[in-house]
């Protein structure tokens, strides 16, 4: 038992969920001398799809999807090589999918075993049951039929997300899989179709077209909704240009299983409803948005607020309206304010990592940082992907004004592409032919002397290339501070340095020589 | 994961087992062949016969002999593990008045629970029922230094 404000409980921590964000804050308070238990149970996906410990990033995210993609990446490697000289078979090279299953699912028990022994190191009590609230201090679980409560001084909620069904659409859940399912399918995907069009479903329907899968997307509406709108438009270019099929403005309005297993899908218009197209797809796959796993926890019980879309609004120290109740992570949602706008909380790992952490220090140590949730860098996976720090350019110019904005670009594509491809935007035909792969952008604000609000880049190791400019950026830098920054020659990052053509002066943003990001030639 | 795996890389170089370099080196290339070849050679009474026996369940684990055994803790996953594995399949042949098990942490978790398990591989050496040692990493010199010791007492 410990005590907490005369009271006393069996632990003074109790976390449920054991994702990146929950096993995050049990770690560091337990490691500042709390008795911490931590909760995590995986309700299998409608397709019975389960995993172990660590969340969705582990499992059926971030880890799983980052191999898959590298895995992608060997296939328009391959082709090229033929370019450069390597003699590789006249065939087409095959790919085996149960190995590369067998390969990620394997790195993921690992991980599992890893953060099972953490917590047993870091003397967490973890307790693998589906927990619920009963009280601000009560917490109640299901073991073999029989009910058993804890009680806690504190609670953390951090149980993440799960992928979204639409309703109202006949066999979907029944047959539709989603990112719960993909990265463990124990049969090759082949022809699929990807429904949606946010990071995770054409992060999924990239790696399947690169593995040589006949891959289409349905998008309802845009692409990449929230983000940079050109460097959004860029990555469908490139996809496209690389052989994934787009259907715009459709939506399913009905899945069927055929005698022969497959699934036939009729496509609508998602705004007129009227009939798009009907055809048949091994595989179908939803990525149109993810919900709060929240419903389960019996949150009113403690008297917790929910949102209608069943995040939980916390402040900025991620505590809820209760006060020994704090959540985190993709479930909880933070009203961050940057330069006086508002929007929530990124739904990203290492966001929900560093707020535990810095929780758990303020609760038990003697921290007293809050999280920062502005200028969180990001990037999209796809095969060619996409980085971003900040403001997009329609954020930048609905914030501060057109008369306030300038955005400096440029369109390149990089070196070792260019000596085998002719990158240009016609003529597409040709097998070799690509559009510039690659998309510089700065969003400055001009009352701060050109204060880069925005950073944007589209091209190979975004997700490399971005982390390091986020500092810029946190740290304040000025366009002219880029512009006295000598490049790395040559590579695609080296562009961001002098950046001259601006939007506004309306002047062709697409390079025509130059070798990679650079200006030499 | 990768601090347990690298600590058994670090113990298993320092043996010299696995490195091209190693004493033992010309001893490990030979793992290739079929361990079934020795096996008939050397199935003495009492112990594992000469094989590997893997413990994929509780009442497995349970049941297991614990007169002279030793249980190797494995994951598919664990790259020293998968170098150990056929020196572990020769040792069994060798010393045949030994128990060998596997357990693969993946498909019995409740044996690696049980067993406190906290890296791969690990060999657990039980006589009369009691462990009588433990040690984690893919250290082959310690294996057979721990074999012989059980085969040493009465």
């Amino acid at each position: 038992m410990v005590a907490d404000g005369g009271e006393t409980y069996d632990y003074d921590l109790v976390v449920i969920g054991g994702g990146s964000g929950g096993l995050a804050t049990a770690k560091k308070a337990a490691n500042y001398g709390a008795k911490v238990a931590l909760f995590d149970f995986v309700k299998p996906s409608p397709q019975n799809t389960k995993w172990g410990l660590g969340g969705t990033c582990v499992n059926v995210g971030c880890v799983p999807k980052k191999l898959m993609h590298y895995a992608g990446l060997m296939g328009p490697a391959m082709r090229d090589a033929k370019n450069y000289g390597w003699q590789l078979p006249e065939d087409t090279p095959g790919f085996n999918w149960s190995t590369l299953v067998e390969v990620v699912q394997n790195h993921v028990k690992m991980l599992n075993f890893r953060y099972r022994v953490g917590l047993k190191s870091a003397q967490v009590t973890y307790i693998n049951a589906l927990a619920r609230l009963a009280s601000p201090h009560e917490i109640v679980y299901e073991r073999r039929g029989v009910e058993h409560k804890v009680t806690a001084g504190k609670v953390v909620i951090a149980v993440g997300g799960r992928p979204a069904y639409p309703a109202g659409v006949p066999g979907a859940k029944e047959y539709a899989i989603t990112s719960d399912d993909i990265f463990s399918l124990d049969h090759s995907p082949g022809k699929t179709l990807v429904v949606g069009a946010s990071y995770i479903a054409l992060e999924c329907a990239g790696f399947l077209t690169e593995l040589g899968f006949d891959t289409t997307v349905a998008v309802r509406s845009i692409l990449l909704r929230g983000f940079d709108r050109q460097s959004a438009e860029k990555i469908g270019e490139v996809m496209e240009a690389s052989g994934t099929r787009f259907v715009k403005g459709a939506v399913p309005s009905s899945i069927e299983k055929q005698a022969d297993g497959k699934l036939k899908v009729t496509l609508v218009d998602s705004t007129t409803g009227a009939h798009v197209m009907t055809e048949t797809f091994d595989t179908v796959m939803y990525g149109t948005g993810r919900t709060p796993d929240t419903a389960a926890l019996n949150l009113e019980a403690a008297g917790v607020t929910v949102l209608p879309n069943g995040k939980i609004p916390v402040n900025g120290d991620e505590s809820t309206n209760v006060p020994n109740i704090y959540a985190l992570g993709d479930c909880a949602m933070v009203d961050v304010n940057f330069m006086e706008s508002h929007w929530a909380n990124p739904e990203l790992t290492p966001v929900a990592i560093m707020a535990g952490q810095l929780l758990a220090a303020r609760l038990y140590g003697k921290g007293t940082d809050k999280m920062d949730y502005t200028l969180i860098a990001t990037a999209v996976f796809t095969p060619t992907e996409y980085g971003a720090v900040g403001l997009s350019e329609e954020d930048a110019l609905k914030m501060f004004g057109p008369q306030d904005v300038e955005v400096y670009l440029q369109e390149f594509s990089s070196l070792e592409l260019q000596a085998t491809k002719d990158v240009s935007h016609k003529d597409l035909d040709e097998e070799n032919d690509m559009p510039p792969m690659c998309l510089s952008k700065l969003v400055c604000r001009k009352s701060e002397g050109e204060r880069v609000v925005g950073f944007h880049f589209v091209g190979p190791n975004a997700g490399e290339l971005t982390q390091g400019f986020a500092l810029a950026l946190k740290l304040g830098a000025k366009k002219a501070d880029f512009d006295k920054l000598v490049g790395i020659h040559p590579t695609d990052a080296e562009a961001f340095c002098g950046l001259e053509i601006t939007r506004s002066s309306g002047i062709d943003f697409v390079a025509a020589g130059g070798c990679g990001g650079g200006t030499c030639g | 994961m990768y601090r347990v795996c690298s600590r058994a890389l670090s113990l298993s170089n320092r043996s010299g087992i696995l490195t091209a370099s190693g004493g033992r080196a010309a001893t490990a290339n030979t793992y290739d062949r079929p361990v079934v070849l020795v096996k008939h050679l050397s199935g003495a009474a009492g112990g594992s016969g000469g094989t590997v026996k893997e413990l994929a369940s509780m009442d497995d684990y349970q049941s297991s002999s614990k007169d002279k055994a030793v249980l190797y803790f494995t994951a598919k996953w664990c790259p020293p593990c998968r170098r150990i594995a056929p020196m572990y399949q020769d040792l069994a042949a060798e010393k045949s008045d030994v128990h060998f098990y596997k357990v693969d942490i993946d498909v019995n978790k409740a044996a690696a629970k049980d067993a406190g398990i906290m890296s791969v591989p690990t060999f657990i050496f039980y006589k009369n029922g009691h462990m009588v040692s433990k040690f984690a990493g893919a250290d082959y010199e310690l294996l057979e230094e721990n074999v012989d010791k059980l085969l040493a007492e009465d």
